[in-house]
Order: C-alpha cells, then structure tokens, then sequence
C-alpha cells in the first residue's frame, strides 16, 4: 500500500519538480556559480573579479542606489494615495462603487507594456493632454521620456491598485465597536487612527508595500523605454549587460545582487504573512455614511467635494492611460477619427518597423498563451495531486520535509523577476537544441512566469474539497481515478479555468523574458509594441495593445465571476 | 472492488499517457506555428546554405532583395539563404566573438572602421579574403578599413547632421552655415538633436568619435583638434539631446512631426534619399567648422568572411557578387552611401544631394588605429558615465529615509508590545 502509494506520488511529482529543477533551479544555480567565473560552457576559475568589477563600476553603483530610491518613492506615493482610497471606498456608500473598485483594479491586471503605451498615448508629446496644456500655457506640462517624473507616475498609476485592494481588507477588519466605546470615551480622531485602526491596518498595509517595492524594483518595460540611457533599473541593466553586451560574468553577478535584494524583501513579506494573520474576509459589519444628504453641515460638505476631487485626481490617472490606449488606437495623426491604426495591421509595410508582419506576432502570441495555459495548469495540477495524496488516503503520514521544499520551491519563481528566469535559461541552455528552438524557450519561460500564480488558483480549490467525499467514494468500491474524474474534476473545474485564464494572460502579456530569448526574427505581441514605440508609431502600437487590453480584461472579468481575484502572491 | 483496484495500476499509466499527448500535442502545435512564420529560425540549423549576419537597416529602404538577387545568381534557392538582421551594428561584432568556436555565421556585413578594433584577434574570427574583383575596391579605403583584408569595404560615407530645411535654415538659425560643435552646443538646435547610442550604434559611435577627434582627450594625452576635453561637450549636451538606440529609431522620430526633433546624427549621403526618390529636397546634411576647415568622420563599411564558415563556398560566392559592379551600382540607392567599387555607377541625383568625403577634412586621420584598438571599449563606457546624470540626492534623499522609516515601523511597534507585556 505505502510502496504503491509513493510510486503515485513519485509519478505524479515527478514532471512539475522535474520542471522546475531543470528550467528554474539549476539554471539559477548556474547563473550564481557564473557570478564567480564558474560555467559549464566555457572555462573555468573561482575569482571575485566578476563581482568586484561589476559593483565596483560608478554606473552600476549609481543605478542601485537609483533603483531603491524610486521603488521607496514609488511605494511611498502608493501608500498614501492607495490607503486614502481604501478607506473612503470601505466608509462611504455611492453609486457606481462596485465600477469604480473595479476600474482601480484594471491598472494592474494589464501588461506593463500596454500600461505604457496608455501612458505614452495620454501623457506623451502628441497627446491631447499636452497638446491641450501646451496651446493654454505655451508649454508642455509633462515630459514622460527621459524624466524622473514620467517614471515615477508610471509606476504609481501600475500599483495604486494593490493597495487599495488590500487595505480596503485592512479597514474592513477594524473593530467598529473598539471605536465606538473609544469616541464615547472622548478620544480624538487622531488618537482613534493611531491607537485603534492603524496598529491594525499596518501588517497588512506593509505587505502590500512590500508588494509595491518588489514589482517597482523589477521594474523593465517602462523604465526601459521610459529611463533611456538616464535611468535603469537593476533589470534594464542585466538585460543591456547580457544581450547587448554580451558579458554574460558580469551580468550574472549582477543578477546574484538582485536576486539577494528580492529574496530579502520576500522573505520579510513571507514572514509577517505568516506572523500577523492577514485578514482575508470582511469580518466586521462596517457602517458606511452615505455620500450625500440634504442639509449636511459646511464642514461635512467640505470633506466630500475633497473625496470628489481625489476620485477626480485618482480616477483621471487610473482611467486616462486606459482610455488613451483605445482614443489612440482610433485617432489619425492629424487627430481625426479613423480606423487606419488597425488597418496598417493587417498591412505589410508595418514589417519593417517590427521585423515581422504584426499577424505572425498575434499567432505566436496566442501559441505560446495556449501552450502555457495547458503547461502550467497541467503542472500545478500534477504537483497538488503528488502532494496532497496522503492526505485522501488514510494511514499514511505527509512528508513534511519534501512539502517544505516543494513550497519554496514553488514560490521561488514569484521573487525571480523575468529577465533573470530569461537570462538563466539563456546561460545554460544556449547552445542546446531547446534555445535553438526558440519557441520552446519562450514557453518555459511563459510557463515559469505563471506557473506559481495557477499553482495558487488550483491548490486553493484543490484545498476547498471535502477529503471525506473521497473517502466515501472509494470506501464504496469507486476506484481513485473514477473518484478523481466522477467527484473532484467537477468541483475544480472553475479553479481549472481560472488557472488557464491566468496563465493565458501572463502570457500573453508576458515583455521581459519574450524580448530576450526571441532571436532577431521571432515575436509576440508586447515585442512588436516595444518596437513601434521605439520608433514612436503610437497610433499602430496603441491599436495592438487594444487587442491585449481587450482579452485581458475579458479573462479577468471571467475570473472575477468564477472566483475571487487574488492580487497577493 | 477487483476492477477498482484493476484501474488503481491503471490509473498512473493513463496520466502518463495524457501528459505524452500533451507534449507531443504541444510539439506539433508549435511546429506548425513555425511553419506558419516565413521566416523562422527551424530551417537555420538543418538546411541553410548561406547564413549573413547584418544590421536592420542594409538595404532596406526601398528594400532591395539579397535573397532574390543572390539567388538568381548563384543558383541557391532563396529560402536557404538566411539573412540574420540585428538591431545595430554593434551586435554583430558580439555575435561573431561569441561563437568564436562554433560559428553560425558565413558571412558578417556592417563592421566599421571603428568596430573593427573591437575585435582583439581577428585572424580568430575572420578569414583574409580577396575575391577576383577584389582591384576594383578603392584601395585607400582597404588601407583605412584594413589592409591584412580581414573585412573588405563596400561602402561608405561621412557621419553628419542631417537635418529638415522647412524648419531649420539659415534664416531661422544663422549659427547653422558656420556651425561648430561649440555653436550647436549654445543654439536652440542642440534640444532638437537625436544622437544614437555609440554603445550600440555604428553612426552613433562615429559621432562620439567626431567629438573625440575634435576635442581630444587630455586623460590620455591626445590633443585633438581644439585640445580640449571630449566630456565637457557631452556634459553640457546631455540634458538637450534625444539618445535613441539605434539609427532605425532614430530615423522614424526625426521624421513624426509630434516629436519635434528635426535634427539628427546620419550621413553626408542621407538627403539624397528624399531627393533621389521623390524630387524632395526638404532635408539637407550640416558638418562642423572647428579650425576654418569642414570636418567629418568617414565610416567605412565592411563584409566579411567568418572563419570555418559552415557554408564558405558559398559565402566566397556572395563576397564577389556583393563587391561586383553590377549590385555595387544598385547600393547608392538603397542603401544610401557611397559604393566602394570605383566602377559602380553613382547617380547625378545622388552626388547633387551628398556631401562627398574628399571634400571635407577627415578626422580620422587624427584618431590612430593604435588608439582604437586601445581605447574604444573604454570610451563607449566613459560616454555612458558622462551621459548619466547622477545628481547628488536632494529632496528625494528625504523620501528615501521617510520610506526606509516607515518600514520599520511594524518592528518599532512589536516591540513596543512586548514590552507592555
């Protein structure tokens, strides 16, 4: 029974952990034995040297330092804004709220590089905006390219969301009744925030920061078309050391210093996930103050037109980009109303900006979002099913050692950022037929990229059957795969879908990784976007990126209706 | 129960099954994806005839067809020559040290006069080539690229300003018919300039070199034209110009009005392009006047033959043919410089429009061979230093230490609960 059970286990964990082993763990052990001038293609020497040169360059230095500030900046600018929203969605009622909480999540479902082009479209040179601001002041107001500002917003406009969704559980979780006997008791408001509600919101508020941090810290797409020689992140950094540079030892050890980075902040984010319990649900009945009566009084009304000019201000920068990338995508150059962006789409003369005519870069899109979505569902099935299968079959103790293991390694991927997976990849498989096929290096690496977040999905609804169902259908003679197929395959299948979906958005969203494995002739959709924003065609760029923003938030809008959208790794 | 247990053994068999259709699903899936893309990777490594690593842009405007071209003379089917284009000359340099031992390459084309000397040992890489027609190619411009005829030229032109007479002329900007580096530092036109990076661009790196020639460098010692220090006009330039990545990025922003960057590093040959193709002679090429005298940067382009090319026979074939007369003629044209074969026809059209290298001073001869071999590596890293701004912390230094205090303060407050316990 027991040797028959771990055959099952060694079969069914074989392929996810093989997976991961191959294309994730050893690639990224090589990358940090290549730090210290150990390879397994070329010659070999332990030496420091790597390491010194790189962090010992001003420009490498400077960059770090650069990379923290505006991920602190970022964060900072996130919190305060993102935490005010929270608490005025949570505490007032309205109408439209459930829109309006839904179009503050959009900014973080879309791909970077759409985010970008949205941000280009609305606050570019041509824009409107600037072309309105600058026929009123003579000037224009912002300038995206090449600017400290243009990043920062960019950045914020990308996270605000994760706060707002996570702090909006922080403040619903705050004993209303604390703050009621603590009002009776004369306290100020000040004291109430600072005593009652603020000890409570912080664990939360802090993991969302983290959050914040880590995904403006691996920031590439927009620091790259956005920071241009000006500024970079570590990321940007690594991709021109190994692809345009080619110095492989000297991006690795620079990897090995963003990795460290990451895997502080994950761990800290592990830790007081694990520490604090994170509220999930609402928990407490909050009692929300209508938005507006007759006859408030001045200083009540004062308050409101306040919240009303930071949805204003909010809600313009969390709409604008979205609304811009479809305005753009329909306006000719002279600002006319025209459909001649979709056209040069299905026209060949767009090849040459991109390299590749744009309806080859929609089939490979939808290639490697169809590969990844059957992959990595398949594999997070696999690996819940090795893993859990004590627990249907009684009498066996669970092998913690290896289930501790499998956790870390399941996360890992979520603290490597996609240049650094693409990079490993590259490193150690480069002279192998599965980079030579590039197609199959792109889908591991698609595959890696979503693979923790359907791992998440499936063994969330994995865990949300009753084990006692199981017992009871094969202690009545089913045997354990009719189980599987009659009574469990029915209840996972909306967490199947959602996974698929997942994954499939990842993917095909996916920038970082697809523009460093893909060879001079080989692209997907947010590649041949990069590249027409390179060579700032907007009008054709904004039209492709359409297209994302159109399946994208068709598959999260199936996702929201079948399950609860997790912003949390 | 006995079926149960039956489909028990089953069972794994089965999910092994459906995890193999899967993969082999998957791989006919994504093999008729790449069929489905004409010009994919998948025939590179089985039957390729002649594999040419290049830049984006040769020949591309309006397009010429190699393949076709070629193919017609050689007799090789056009689907088995594969034409590698990557982003900007730089790359191909890279490319071809990387696979030093295994070469994918036949033959690499777009190595410059300065590129060159990133190549440490190019008998390592390159094989000498002189093909029959090897007396037709100016010999002054062998002996500038190089004379062990590791790369032959096939074309080239002088870097230059290249830049929209509708807007700027010398009505609208008198500095501009005796302009100086200095002069175009201190005019309006500096914010309107797009400069390539010289990290990844060949023109970009001709421009750097301009500078350089011009300024000279006193940390080694070189005085150049004006001794003075390269750096100092790069530092001041900085905050004005537009750094693109490649000429191809560059090209398409001069020419969207949006951008308003009428301006850019390109070639003394670039206005024959509008002018040759439709009479528009909307765009002109400016040098620089330092010392009385027109100066310049002269590229020359080189092709060259990979060492234990897979495919040499071949790759010796389309050498001649791409030194020849008879493509050589086709060049000005398409690809917007001067050829280096002295039989090749030039079109009055194209000289009308072009600033001809033997009418300008050239800087090369200032910055020695010796020297780039040196240096260049080091320049291109010291230009990056130069162009980034690294401005001492200020008010963001305060954000900095706000947003460091704030994370620490869920430890402040753990501890503050253990203590009142």
């Amino acid at each position: 029974m027991l040797q028959k059970n771990t055959l099952f286990k060694i079969i069914y964990l074989s392929l996810p952990l093989g997976f991961l082993l191959i294309f994730f763990l050893i690639p990224l052990i090589h990358i940090a034995f290549l730090a210290f001038g150990i390879s397994l293609l070329d010659i070999t020497e332990f030496t420091f040297e790597n390491l010194f040169r790189v962090l010992s360059h001003p420009l490498n230095q400077y960059f770090l330092y650069w990379d923290v500030q505006q991920a602190l900046l970022t964060t900072i600018f996130c919190v305060v804004i993102g935490l005010i929203g929270s608490y005025i969605l949570v505490h007032y009622k309205f109408l439209g709220k459930t829109f309006l909480r839904n179009l503050f999540t959009i900014p973080f479902i879309l791909p970077p590089i759409v985010v970008l082009i949205g941000f280009i479209a609305t606050f570019g040179h041509g824009s409107w905006f600037n072309r309105t601001w600058e026929s009123l002041t003579g000037s224009i107001l912002i300038d995206i390219y090449n600017t400290y500002e243009g990043i920062i917003l960019a950045h914020v406009f990308y996270n605000i969301p994760v706060i707002i969704r996570l702090t909006e559980l922080g403040w619903r979780s705050i004993n209303q009744d604390g703050i009621a006997v603590a009002k009776s008791l004369g306290a100020t408001r000040l004291q109430i925030f600072s005593k009652i509600q603020l000890p409570k919101l912080l664990p939360i508020l802090t993991v969302a920061a983290l959050l914040v941090f880590i995904y403006a810290f691996n920031s590439f797409a927009i620091v790259l078309v956005l920071g241009g020689v000006q500024y970079q992140t570590l990321e940007v950094r690594i991709y021109s050391l190994a692809k345009s540079e080619f110095d492989f030892s000297g991006a690795a050890a620079l990897t090995l210093v963003q990795v460290l980075i990451n895997l502080v902040i994950i761990v800290l984010y592990l830790f007081l996930s694990s520490k604090y319990e994170l509220p999930a649900t609402e928990s407490a009945q909050i009692a929300v103050k209508p938005f507006y009566r007759t006859h408030m009084p001045v200083k009540e009304l004062l308050g409101r037109v306040l919240i009303l000019i930071y949805f204003i201000l909010v809600g313009g920068i969390t709409i604008l980009p979205i609304t811009g990338v479809i305005l753009a995508s329909i306006t000719s150059p002279e600002g006319t109303l025209t459909l001649s962006n979709y056209a040069k789409l299905y026209d060949y003369s767009i090849k040459s900006y991109i390299g590749l005519p744009p309806s080859n870069m929609i089939l490979n899109s939808l290639f490697f979002g169809f590969g990844v979505m059957i992959l990595a569902t398949l594999l997070a099935l696999l690996l819940n099913y090795g893993l859990n299968i004590d627990t249907t079959v009684q009498g066996l103790p669970k092998i913690s050692l290896l289930k501790n293991f499998m956790g870390i390694l399941v996360i890992l991927p979520l603290a490597i950022s996609s240049i650094t997976l693409a990079f490993s990849l590259f490193s150690l498989y480069r002279t192998t037929f599965i980079y030579e096929q590039v197609l199959g290096a792109i889908l591991i690496a698609h595959t890696l990229i979503a693979f923790p977040f359907a791992n998440r999905v499936i063994s969330a609804s994995r865990s949300a059957i009753d084990p006692s169902l199981v017992s009871v259908s094969q202690s009545l003679g089913a045997s354990r795969l009719k189980t599987f197929i009659k009574i469990e395959l029915p209840l996972l299948i909306p967490g199947i879908i959602v996974a698929c979906l997942f994954s499939f958005a990842i993917s095909i969203g996916e920038f970082g990784a697809t523009s460093f494995l893909a060879k001079a002739n080989f692209a997907t959709i947010p590649v041949g976007i990069y590249r027409l924003i390179a060579t700032r065609n907007i009008g054709p760029a904004a039209s492709f990126a359409t297209i994302l923003v159109v399946i994208t938030i068709a598959s999260f809008m199936i996702i929201e209706k079948l399950g609860k959208l997790e912003l949390r790794l | 129960m006995m079926e149960g247990k039956k489909m028990g053994k089953i069972q794994p068999l089965l999910i092994l099954f459906l995890i193999l259709t899967c993969i082999i699903g998957s791989i006919t899936i994504n093999f008729s994806s790449a069929s489905m893309n004409e010009n994919i990777d998948l025939n590179m490594t089985n039957t390729s005839e002649l594999v040419i690593y290049t830049y984006d842009s040769l020949l591309a405007d309006p397009y010429y067809d190699i393949e076709g071209n070629f193919s017609k003379v050689s007799g090789i089917s056009k689907e088995n020559i594969q034409i590698v284009r990557l982003s900007d000359a730089n790359e191909i340099v890279i490319r071809l040290l990387q696979e030093k031992d295994q070469p994918e390459a036949d033959i690499v084309i777009g190595i410059d006069n300065a590129l060159i000397h990133l190549i440490d040992n190019k008998s390592e890489v390159l094989e000498v080539i002189s093909p029959q027609n090897v007396n037709e190619i100016d010999s002054n411009l062998i002996q500038n690229l190089d004379a062990e005829q590791y790369l032959l030229p096939y074309d080239f032109g002088i870097i230059s300003l290249y830049y929209q007479n509708s807007i700027i002329n010398s009505q609208s900007y008198p500095e501009l018919s005796n302009l100086t580096l200095d002069t175009l530092l201190t005019s309006p036109l500096i914010s309107m300039l797009i400069v390539e990076n010289p990290k990844f661009s060949s023109p970009g790196l001709g421009f750097l070199l301009w500078t350089i020639a011009i300024y000279g460098d006193p940390e080694i010692n070189f005085t150049g034209l004006l001794s003075r220090d390269w750096r100092d006009w790069w530092s001041l330039a900085k905050d004005d110009i537009l750094i693109t990545k490649s000429w191809g990025d560059a090209f398409d922003i001069f020419f969207n009005p949006e951008e308003e960057k009428p301006i850019m590093v390109s070639y003394g040959t670039s206005p024959a392009y509008g002018f040759c193709q439709w009479q528009d002679n909307t765009t002109s090429a400016v040098l620089t006047h330092e010392n009385n005298q027109e100066n310049a940067w002269l590229q020359i382009e080189g092709i060259g033959l990979v060492r234990d090319a897979p495919n040499k026979a071949n790759a010796e074939a389309f050498i001649n043919w791409f030194l020849s007369e008879e493509l050589q003629s086709d060049l000005p044209e398409h690809q917007w410089m001067y050829p280096a074969n002295i039989n090749a026809n030039v079109s009055t059209c194209f000289t009308q429009a072009s600033i001809h290298p033997e009418n300008v001073t050239r800087l090369n001869d200032l910055i020695t061979p010796s020297m780039l071999s040196e240096y260049l590596t080091q320049w291109q890293d010291e230009w990056e230093q130069v162009v980034v701004q690294r401005t001492i912390p200020g008010y963001e230094y305060m954000f900095t230490t706000l947003g460091l205090l704030l994370l620490t303060i869920p430890i402040l407050i753990r501890r503050n609960k253990k203590k009142q316990l």
